[in-house]
């Protein structure tokens, strides 16, 4: 059987062992039964909730800096611009991440 | 020979799964896009985060002139998951307990600092693990804090 995982990611075994899961959920049983695939899933869900954190702390920054910014100099913008990304090696020691807001 | 069938069969069980997950959280997106502020964006999901801009500068502007009386952060950063088994919870948490700090000392930095930034046209918030505390600097109108 574990000839048939890439070896690449033989290395991801371990840390889904079997005192992981209890009770089972779709997510905790792929976590059980495929490593290679519960760790894709996992992080596709771990970056959902990024995603919803970055959005929430966005939409607050966005509201209280535009309150504070003069109604004339955003009247005549050309537009604002908001933007969230996260480092290529994100769930990894060197996570990292930029939101950037722009008046144009 | 009906393991490696099973194996197979479990893999392309959870490939869809994850499949299903993205598609969910691409429509989660762009629902929660149309609450509060960004509701008056055009919000884009990328491959490595969002982009949102601005669509309806007269609805904003309608937006935030009523707002003004009470004027505070909009929305706090939820803490509550969709997902309810702990097990996976736990598991995802591993992933995003770190930038959940980052992102709550961001907000705390900027409720710091958000008086001023008025003057700014543009600003940015970098955060970078291996930076200790945090460091402004300011060029023209743009703002930049990074922290760790």
């Amino acid at each position: 059987m574990n000839d048939l995982i890439p070896y690449e990611n033989r290395a991801i075994i371990p840390y889904f062992n079997e005192d992981v899961v209890q009770p089972e959920s779709p997510e905790t049983a792929v976590a059980r039964e495929t490593p290679f695939e519960a760790s894709r899933l996992l992080k596709a869900l771990a970056k959902e909730e990024t995603t919803r954190y970055a959005l929430n702390a966005a939409s607050s920054m966005v509201h209280d800096y535009l309150s504070e910014v003069p109604e004339e100099r955003l009247a005549n913008s050309n537009g604002v611009k908001i933007s969230f990304n996260k480092n290529r090696k994100f769930f990894s020691d060197s996570e990292g991440f930029k939101i950037d807001i722009d008046l144009k | 020979m009906i393991k490696i069938i099973e194996y197979f069969k479990r893999l392309k069980e959870n490939f869809l799964r994850r499949k299903e997950v993205i598609k969910e959280s691409r429509e989660r997106f762009y629902s929660q896009c149309k609450e509060g502020i960004f509701n008056f964006f055009k919000p884009y999901l990328t491959s490595r985060g969002f982009y949102l801009e601005l669509e309806n500068k007269e609805g904003l502007m309608d937006y935030l002139s009523e707002k003004k009386s009470g004027k505070t952060i909009e929305s706090k950063i939820e803490s509550k998951s969709r997902y309810l088994d702990e097990t996976t919870q736990k598991k995802i948490n591993e992933y995003t307990k770190p930038v959940y700090n980052a992102f709550g000392r961001m907000l705390n930095y900027f409720s710091e600092l958000k008086k001023e930034m008025g003057k700014y046209d543009s600003l940015s918030f970098v955060y970078r693990p291996s930076i200790n505390g945090y460091d402004v600097e300011t060029y023209g109108n743009k703002f930049n804090l990074r922290f760790g």
